[in-house]
């Protein structure tokens, strides 16, 4: 086991996953390799993929809300930015993810009304 | 050895069944196509992989999630083993801490891979 393929192995599980709730791996190959590469080490730790850019804390419930692909736990938000927090996940239509930047969830309730 | 164990049709793609014959436990798996055969017991706690799931080469143990590649046997990912309970009495949160220790200790090993012949529509395996 070593974290080349691990991370193949992340990207074929997810790839479907994220397909069916309108998302694709981000166009951007660097940042998509080194966010699998961060998912590897936390699985290696804690057994389970999660984000590698949202903490975790000591409530189980939040940390398993933030597991890759953590989408449909932040769909509102993560649909608002057109991107996942990361960045490792974009909405289909997009080409250039330089383009979206990240916007906290407090300011996206504002505007989504939720 | 050759044994016949079943049709190719009795196993869909993405598709798991477990097999006794002569006296092995054997898991033949369907990606996309092509029959593949490997033992049936996780490598980490024995449990029945056919339980689990198949996605694509990606084998997954119901008990701990360890995860084999179906194609060459190999574990791709060690089991979760952290159950992390809730809500329990002490005394059942000191049997899990507990059950973890011992869980810390047990190796995850590769499962053994059998060669798999697919002749007539049916499925061989060779032991």
């Amino acid at each position: 086991m070593d974290a080349a393929s691990r991370k193949k192995d992340l990207k074929f599980l997810f790839g479907p996953i994220v397909d069916a709730l309108g998302y694709k791996f981000s166009p951007d190959n660097d940042l998509v390799d080194f966010c699998l590469e961060q998912e590897v080490k936390l699985e290696e730790k804690h057994g389970v993929p999660f984000c590698p850019c949202q903490a975790l804390t000591k409530d189980r419930a939040h940390n398993m809300k933030i597991v890759c692909p953590c989408i449909p736990f932040h769909r509102k938000h993560y649909d608002a930015m057109k991107r996942c927090w990361c960045g490792l996940y974009v909405h289909k239509d997009v080409t250039d993810p330089d383009s979206l930047k990240q916007i906290p969830a407090s300011a996206v309730k504002d505007k989504v009304g939720s | 050895m050759l044994k016949k164990i079943a049709s190719s049709s009795d196993i869909a793609v993405g598709g798991i069944k477990a097999f006794e014959v002569d006296g092995k436990e054997v898991l033949v798996g369907n990606v996309d196509g092509t029959f593949h055969a490997v033992e049936r017991r996780c490598g980490h706690m024995n449990a029945p992989c056919e339980m689990g799931t198949l996605r694509g080469y990606i084998l997954t143990c119901p008990m701990h999630y360890a995860q084999f590649d179906m194609r060459t046997g190999k574990m791709l990912k060690k089991p979760f083993i952290k159950s992390e309970p809730e809500g329990l009495p002490e005394k059942f949160r000191n049997f899990f801490e507990h059950e973890e220790e011992m869980m810390e200790k047990i190796n995850t090993y590769d499962l053994t891979k059998f060669k798999v012949i697919v002749e007539g529509g049916d499925i061989f395996l060779e032991l």
